[in-house]
């Protein structure tokens, strides 16, 4: 059971740092990215290709960081000229292209089969000590996070990116450089989300183009809108429930006799219908964000 | 037909009412121009009576009829209003034919050819063009083109917003000549707001002065002309 | 070579079918339904249960067509009027949620297994030197006669016009006398039902899955965006080129430009979409055909 508990922990933790990140784009900018799994998994596999090859797993954290800030600033700047829902779908693309190379470069990324036996950490500890010392170490990882993503929602910086996602044509004639602010949000964002990556890789030992489908952003999204679109402290919320709902589902076979193509199916769909139904009911989510008011609402 | 409102409020922004307690009576087959400063709410009592800002409190009673709670579309069906918004008066991609044919849309296709044809001999100028896209006009003729396929259905109330923005002094003229032949030719009653004051009022039979969101006088229009507050402030006279 | 105009035939036409679809929704709502895709997996797999329940191919095809059409236009007015009340990014996440439902309750109905329609065994047809089907062939003449009607429907008749209307300025044509809500009704009929005969045309041509719809997302959206974002003439032009290209691409020996040999694995075949859907969003936002954004 502690262990378990432990499992659940450790996933919803990593969970809510992709989720404060994701926050960071879609819920303070309005910067609505379907593509957040390619952050995900451009850390996931930096983290595991290094370690095929030998290298110390700080080093894939750090080129992944890298890899991805760079790649979230260029995704950042191609808003520039978009409206935002051309740009959703620009970074689904994106996210999918990245898929596509994972499963195809197979001398690089293991292709369908993925890349297993990454290193894990605390390899010098077992079982419960071991899991215990992990979820340690990613709690701690979660709180520099929180701190970080606060103090950017809350600081000026913050307040500038709500003014670009309630009204952009104001914020730019403030002065504010807008394309700037979206790309380094983007960039921030980006390196949280391969951290994030990183660490999940290294935790499951395992990482392969089936953890980068869409359904992986989706799940994310469902977080951030449950907790509340824009509230730092939302996301937390909203990763551990959901992460919970979600583990949770895993056990549906026990409770009903379903082949294991209708349980994913079940899985999917209890998902889809929390997301949905909280847009339709409460766009707010459980933790609204305060400054949304009426009028800032469309 | 006329148009009675009275206790109106509408409009919302940031928890105050852009148009407060507004008592206006249109008469029948006149014209009626409200003037006022920027921001004074005009466009929003305007709107209010075609149902594009609905007021929220109060009564606006079309030729007889209460109008709360009917949709645009169906006041200018089932209450023959008609209204010419005062930006994005045209469906730019569609040509003037078919600008037409869109305000005609609820006549039967050979009353609504008739119309066309009607319009198209009223407007020379429009008929020259009747093939092009409307989003290649010049502003003046935009705004006779938006006024054209407002009066398609016939209209018994016409409601114009600022019909002269943006035009040259010539176009200004030919404008409000257009608008008062309207009236003259078809009997239409006209309810329009306006920024150019002292050429509005000179068409107009009544005025009304709204300041602030809220109403400052009405009656007619030579008298609001000759009024020295009124002259001072809005008017331009020294 | 003759190979390569095939396909881009019938792939051409199965995303055109789409394309327009959505870029009708678009127009009249400035909203990108990413749940239009799903309309061509239901009406694959409604045609599939009415085959099994004992109709013909024919009738069960047109029944889906309708079922599909008439659900969409259930999804939009118990969904997506309230979503879009709140915005366009709350009702672009939603229309993402609702895919995902769709794509969970037919896996939960049909499992994930391929489904085959009941399609006579045909012989393929030798069309100067590559092969090609009586059923390829009923599939491209269906889409571009359907692609036709459309755009003599939209050009030349009151409902086209209506619909350009209320595409061009929604606010005008309220005013017009216009009844907007139920045009927009009609183009969501409209489009789901294009959808829904391009969901069941493919799923004669191969099989239906869980992921016909999902696969052409991407296609779909890059020629919808690429022709312009509700232009259906500028979508059915990217959609025959934008096939092309990912049959071009594949063809080519790129090696022999380097003195080697190379093609591109198939599996990037989707990559072409996706490359040209990104550069036209970097260079040219405002599609082939799109006109830059202004009113009335």
């Amino acid at each position: 059971m502690v262990d378990y508990l432990l499992g659940v922990g450790i996933l919803a933790a990593v969970y809510a740092i992709n989720a404060l990140s994701l926050n960071l784009q879609v819920g303070v900018t309005g910067l609505l990215n379907f593509g957040q799994v390619a952050f995900v998994g451009i850390g996931a596999y930096s983290v595991a290709i290094l370690d095929s090859h030998g290298v110390h797993w700080a080093v894939g954290f750090a080129v992944g960081g890298i890899i991805a800030g760079v790649a979230g600033a260029l995704v950042g700047r191609l808003g520039r000229t978009l409206s935002s829902d051309y740009w959703a779908i620009a970074t689904l693309a994106l996210a999918e292209l990245v898929r596509l190379v994972a499963l195809n470069q197979d001398g690089f990324t293991g292709g369908a089969q993925g890349l297993s036996a990454v290193a894990g950490l605390w390899t010098n500890l077992s079982g419960t000590a071991r899991d215990t010392a992990t979820f340690a170490t990613i709690a701690a990882l979660l709180v520099v996070t929180y701190v970080v993503a606060r103090r950017v929602r809350n600081g000026q910086y913050g307040r500038v990116l709500v003014l670009i996602r309630e009204n952009p044509d104001l914020a730019a004639s403030l002065r504010h450089d807008v394309v700037s602010a979206k790309a380094r949000v983007m960039a921030l964002s980006a390196v949280m989300a391969s951290v994030c990556g990183g660490f999940y890789a290294m935790y499951i030992s395992f990482i392969g183009p089936s953890q980068l489908l869409p359904f992986a952003t989706f799940l994310v999204f469902t977080m951030v809108v449950v907790g509340g679109l824009g509230n730092t402290t939302g996301a937390v919320v909203g990763a551990l429930l959901i992460t919970v709902l979600y583990d949770g589902t895993r056990f549906v076979r026990d409770w009903i006799d379903i082949s294991a193509d209708q349980a994913a199916g079940i899985r999917i769909l209890v998902i889809g219908v929390v997301l949905l139904g909280f847009l339709l009911v409460r766009t707010q989510g459980l933790v609204p964000e305060k400054v949304r008011t009426a009028h800032a609402r469309r | 037909m006329s148009i009675e409102l009275r206790g109106v409020t509408a409009g919302y922004v940031k928890g105050v009412s852009v148009v407060r307690d507004i008592d206006v009576h249109v008469p029948t087959k006149a014209i009626t121009t409200v003037i006022g400063p920027n921001g004074s709410g005009k466009s929003t009592l305007l709107r209010s009576v075609v149902g594009q800002t609905p007021h929220t409190i109060g009564s606006i009673v079309v030729d007889g009829t209460e109008v709360a709670g009917v949709s645009a579309h169906r006041r200018v069906i089932e209450h023959k209003v008609a209204f010419v918004p005062q930006v994005a008066n045209v469906f730019g991609p569609l040509t003037i034919q078919e600008n037409l044919e869109v305000g005609g849309a609820r006549l039967g296709r050979a009353r609504r050819r008739q119309r066309v044809a009607e319009m198209l001999d009223t407007y020379p100028d429009l008929a020259a063009k009747s093939k092009v896209r409307a989003e290649s006009l010049s502003g003046g003729q935009r705004q006779l083109l938006a006024l054209a396929r407002a009066l398609m259905t016939s209209p018994t109330t016409l409601l114009l917003d600022e019909p002269s923005a943006g035009l040259s002094p010539a176009m200004m003229d030919s404008m409000f000549d257009a608008v008062r032949n309207t009236r003259d030719l078809h009997g239409v009653t006209v309810f329009l707001v306006e920024q150019n004051a002292v050429q509005s009022l000179e068409i107009s039979d009544f005025g009304v002065v709204l300041v602030a969101g809220e109403l400052a006088m009405q009656g007619p229009a030579q008298q609001i002309l000759a009024d020295p507050t009124v002259g001072r402030l809005y008017l331009g006279a020294a | 070579m003759t190979e390569v105009l095939i396909d881009t035939a019938v792939r051409g036409s199965i995303i055109a079918l789409l394309a327009v679809g959505l870029t009708l929704v678009q127009g009249t709502l400035q909203f990108a339904n990413i749940a239009h895709m799903e309309f061509a997996t239901l009406g694959g797999y409604i045609a599939v249960a009415l085959t099994g329940a004992g109709l013909g191919l024919l009738l069960s095809s047109v029944l889906g067509v309708v079922i599909v059409a008439v659900l969409a236009v259930v999804f939009y007015r118990l969904l997506f009027r309230r979503l879009l009340g709140s915005g366009t990014m709350i009702a672009l996440i939603g229309s993402l949620a609702l895919a995902i439902i769709i794509r969970a309750v037919l896996q939960l109905v049909f499992g994930s297994r391929p489904r085959y329609l009941p399609t006579p065994l045909e012989r393929g047809m030798d069309f100067h030197g590559a092969l090609i089907t009586p059923s390829q062939i009923r599939l491209i003449c269906i889409a571009l006669a359907l692609l036709a009607t459309l755009a003599v429907v939209l050009k030349f008749t009151s409902l086209g016009r209506a619909i350009r209307a209320v595409a061009a300025n929604p606010d005008l044509a309220d005013v017009s006398g216009l009844n907007r809500k139920r045009v927009v009704d009609v183009v969501w009929m409209v489009s789901a039902g294009l959808a829904a005969t391009s969901g069941i045309l493919l799923s004669i041509d191969s099989a239906v899955g869980i992921e016909l719809g999902f696969n052409l997302l991407l296609p779909v959206f890059a020629a919808a965006i690429v022709g312009g974002l509700g232009s259906t003439l500028g979508a059915t032009i990217a959609a025959y080129a934008l096939a092309f290209a990912e049959s071009f691409v594949l063809q080519v020996d790129w090696g022999a430009l380097a003195g080697g040999a190379y093609h591109l694995e198939v599996g990037y075949r989707p990559a072409v979409g996706f490359v040209l859907l990104v550069v036209m969003l970097a260079f040219r936002p405002q599609g082939l055909m799109g006109r830059t954004v202004r009113r009335g």
